[in-house]
């Protein structure tokens, strides 16, 4: 959301939100890649496949860091398909100091990192860590966990396309149930994923009570910059988990990666809150509303539950459940907050 | 390779030579897998591995095949026909597919700039407009075009082509199969053009059709876990042993098993070691990496003596090093990795096929001596997809001995004459007992005192140096003078090395160690009795089969280490001619 200095005296029509474009924003409100001066942390050119989610949540997240550090950035980067579409000889599309942690333990790599930038005493110096969600929840969460409960001065980024799709689309902690990939076929009574129960990594970040925890999605990449920029000028641990469709893992069609994104975040199966200290503190309402199967219907790995003559109406009930539940515990529905 | 000249020869090990190269997306793997099922139809063996890089997509992909008559132990030399669909980063991949000047390169005018290696092979060159052959043809793709041209110079049976397209397309519908059939017909077409035939021998078309198995490495390792009786797997996604997991999940299932995907490395070998505890025969599959952090569990395992099976599918390392390639530098890990002293099994198959034999062995050999057992499989074995024959039937299967029925004054870790002590499984009236990776005393109790410490270190080695392996520790073949020692995946090029030296009238044999710990030492020296020379070869940068074999036994007079880090594979080629050289 835009700052009041943004607002324009006379609304002709909805300015001071990006609806109508950056030039009709105050200038520290536009899009970091609005902008020439933009950092280009990770350049084009790198081997992701068309319509990554990650490659776009990545650029803006990165370039909006970048700005709330003028340029002062470190990255360290957890095994996956970020470190791998970025980075093949002869070419590297990354413009800033970036480490390569192995899988399960950036979030310690990056405490090191930022322990060592806090010796030499420059704290000008910030210090981010990525990871896919498998990396995040499965393998680094013992890592990130102590990163957090030390409150250690990282800001980690979760881009989360729910399953390992850099070995070849196997279930995460991340995975929705129903979903199917290689290690969960969509075969036998219960096809695809299992109904468990979850792994929240943003509630289980809030637990630590660390100062900023938020999620976003690449549907949205100004609340997306907003929160980054955000995260950025807070001292301690940082979370943002982030949204990002995958369309070889999710079966969609590379165009769709933005539509899907939104269909999660206006379905309720992917909340979009910001939290300080433990508490929410502010969610992002859904303007219209989506049953979950307009959300899952494009999607082939939850072709299985759309079977002509076979639907699997309990599964897509408890789906719809799982976003209900979320649509009430993050307040999704309430009055929209006016900027 | 010569292989050209030795097929003119009528060499009974003919063999010839095929890479499709494209970039990522253009179907040179799914044209490669077709024309190795198409092999398999007609009774010929053959061997496919994928070169790829580390990317998603968009990068350089090549099959890489090989066919003949007679079995098949390796990748050959050179390739004797590269079709290019197009030539987009071949020049990431031209160390891996040598060329000669009897190569036929075939490929598209208009697919970019031929790679360097090409003219400087001195190779015959044709071009075929392969992306505007296909253009003409409604829902024609260029690869069946290179996949036409490829089984017309090899000469192999169009019918069988046909029958596997309509198998694999057929689920797409007629149209995808009636497009592809038409853009085979043009690149047959196209290939009856050329005067650059590179003809294989099909097994007469009178004999029957022998059956032919398709299997990769990774496949074989999760068939023989189930025959050899193992019925939890625990496993985490690592290339390049992830097909493991992908083929046991359904796998177990039929057979009552339970596969978990574990949330890591650390949690897959703890549920094994959990499930075995529990009395089920149980297996974990990985990479270096993964093997990495398993290893203070395997100490647990070792110290607790709970059977287990990890199978380490290597790749290039240290560190996340090469994932999609080849080494065999996990050895010292594998045998030397855990703190304190850990006497285990370590084995290695010899073959993509052996990958069956050698991992049901090793869940016998592991529940026989409650034991852990490493099977050192490498991205080689686990993912070349190969006709072979059936494999042999083996009677291999975990058996533990074990406490059935209620007992008094249980002590599991009782010092008996074999070192192996029956264990109670939770369940049994009076079988409890602590199970530890601390020191304990024979009824499990941890204890600090040395002679427990010793009496129990000497029970867990001599339950595994005194077992009686049989014969299934190494292959060995050939006679003279001179040997070529080695292990796992590398026992391929020797093996047709030494072939080839025999047809030569060089004498040479082969010992090729499937048991790499315990170190059968006594059966080695018989196995190299006589022998004035040995040649260690290995895929490792440091020598490290030949610095073990150094620190444990000893050798004939004159001994050379021959190893190469990956993930070029040595060639047979190389290793003839460190022989042929060595005797000059």
């Amino acid at each position: 959301m835009s700052e009041d200095s943004a607002l324009q005296r006379v609304k002709f029509y909805q300015t001071g939100t990006h609806t109508v474009g950056n030039r009709l924003m105050d200038e520290a409100a536009r899009s970091v890649q609005a902008s020439m001066d933009r950092s280009n942390a990770i350049t084009s050119g790198h081997r992701a496949c068309q319509g990554c989610g990650e490659a776009l949540g990545a650029r803006y997240a990165l370039d909006a860091a970048m700005r709330a550090t003028e340029g002062q950035l470190v990255a360290v980067n957890a095994t996956g398909c970020l470190e791998v579409f970025t980075t093949p000889s002869p070419e590297t599309s990354w413009q800033i100091p970036w480490l390569h942690s192995l899988f399960g333990n950036a979030p310690a790599v990056a405490t090191g990192v930022a322990a060592a930038m806090r010796r030499k005493g420059r704290s000008d110096i910030k210090v981010v860590a990525q990871g896919g969600d498998g990396g995040t929840t499965d393998i680094g969460f013992g890592c990130l966990s102590g990163m957090f409960e030390r409150n250690d001065d990282v800001l980690y980024i979760c881009y989360d396309n729910e399953a390992y799709m850099n070995t070849g689309v196997q279930r995460s902690s991340a995975t929705p149930p129903t979903a199917r990939t290689a290690t969960t076929p969509a075969v036998g009574t219960a096809p695809g994923n299992v109904f468990g129960t979850g792994k929240n990594l943003p509630l289980i970040a809030m637990a630590h009570n660390i100062p900023y925890v938020a999620t976003a999605s690449v549907a949205d990449l100004h609340d997306l910059e907003d929160k980054v920029e955000k995260a950025m000028a807070i001292e301690g641990s940082r979370y943002i988990h982030i949204m990002v469709p995958c369309p070889l893992g999710w079966g969609s069609a590379p165009n769709a990666t933005i539509s899907l994104a939104r269909l999660a975040v206006e379905s309720g199966l992917f909340p979009l809150f910001e939290a300080e200290h433990g508490q929410v503190t502010r969610s992002h309402k859904i303007r219209r509303r989506v049953p979950v199967e307009d959300y899952l219907r494009p999607q082939r790995r939850f072709a299985h539950l759309f079977k002509k003559g076979h639907e699997d109406t309990e599964s897509l009930a408890a789906l719809q459940r799982m976003a209900d539940a979320n649509i009430e515990r993050f307040n999704l529905m309430g009055e929209r907050q006016t900027p | 390779m010569s292989s050209s000249k030795r097929n003119d020869a009528g060499n009974p090990r003919q063999s010839v030579s095929i890479a499709i190269v494209g970039s990522g997306g253009t179907g040179a793997l799914t044209a490669g897998a077709m024309l190795l099922e198409a092999a398999g139809r007609v009774g010929l063996y053959g061997l496919m591995t994928r070169s790829v890089g580390p990317q998603i997509r968009g990068g350089e992909a090549a099959a890489l095949l090989r066919f003949s008559a007679q079995p098949l132990a390796c990748m050959g030399d050179s390739y004797d026909l590269l079709i290019a669909i197009d030539w987009r980063n071949a020049d990431r991949f031209a160390a891996e597919i040598a060329l000669t000047k009897d190569s036929v390169v075939i490929g598209d005018p208009r697919g970019g700039d031929m790679p360097e290696m090409v003219p400087e092979s001195g190779a015959r060159t044709a071009e075929i407009a392969m992306k505007a052959l296909a253009k003409d043809i409604p829902g024609g793709r260029q690869n069946m075009i290179a996949l036409g041209v490829a089984v017309g110079l090899l000469g192999l049976p169009e019918a069988d082509l046909f029958a596997v397209i309509e198998k694999q397309l057929g689920k797409k519908g007629d149209e995808a199969v009636t497009a592809s059939k038409a853009a085979i017909e043009v690149g047959l077409a196209e290939a009856a053009k050329l005067d650059h035939a590179v003809p294989l021998s099909v097994p007469s078309a009178n004999a029957e059709k022998p059956e032919r198995w398709m299997i990769t490495g990774n496949e074989a390792a999760g068939m023989g876990a189930i025959r050899g009786g193992i019925r939890f797997a625990a496993a985490y996604p690592i290339t390049p042993a992830t097909e493991i997991l992908e083929w046991l999940a359904p796998a177990l299932t039929k057979v009552g098993g339970v596969l978990v995907q574990a949330e890591d490395e650390l949690a897959s070998i703890n549920m094994v070691i959990g499930a075995s505890f529990g009395g089920k025969p149980s297996l974990t599959a990985t990479s270096g990496p993964g093997l990495a952090l398993m290893i203070e569990s395997l100490g647990l395992a070792t110290a607790a003596e709970i059977p287990i099976v990890v199978v380490d599918v290597m790749r290039g390392g240290p560190s996340t090093g090469i994932p999609t390639k080849s080494e065999q530098s996990d050895l010292n890990i594998a045998i030397h990795g855990c703190h304190g002293d850990a006497p285990h099994l370590v084995l290695a198959p010899l073959s993509v096929g052996d990958c069956l034999f050698t991992t049901q062995w090793a869940a016998h050999l592991a529940e026989a001596m409650q034991a852990p057992a490493v099977v050192l499989s490498d991205q080689f074995l686990g993912q070349t997809r190969a006709l072979i024959e059936r494999p042999a039937d083996v009677a291999f299967i975990a058996q533990r001995a074990a406490v059935t029925e209620a007992v008094n004054d249980y002590r599991r870790y009782a010092l008996t004459a074999e070192a192996v002590s029956p264990m109670a499984i939770p369940g049994v009236a009076g079988g409890q007992y602590t199970a530890d990776g601390l020191t304990h005393d024979e009824a499990g109790t941890p204890s600090s005192a040395a002679g427990h410490h010793e009496a129990q270190l000497d029970k867990r080695r001599d339950k595994i140096e005194t077992f009686t392996y049989g014969d299934h520790w190494a292959d060995i073949e050939g006679e003279g003078e001179v040997a070529v020692l080695t292990w796992g995946s590398l026992t391929g090029p020797a093996r047709e090395a030494v072939a080839r030296l025999a047809e030569d009238g060089i004498k040479a044999r082969l010992v090729a160690l499937r048991l790499i710990a315990p170190l059968q030492v006594e059966q080695l020296a018989t196995a190299l009795a006589g022998c004035k020379r040995v040649l260690v070869v290995e895929q490792t940068h440091s020598g490290q089969f030949y610095r073990y074999l150094r620190s444990m036994c000893d050798l004939p007079d004159e001994v050379r280490a021959f190893h190469r880090a990956g993930p070029l594979q040595i060639r047979p080629s190389e290793i003839d001619a460190q022989i042929r050289e060595w005797r000059s």
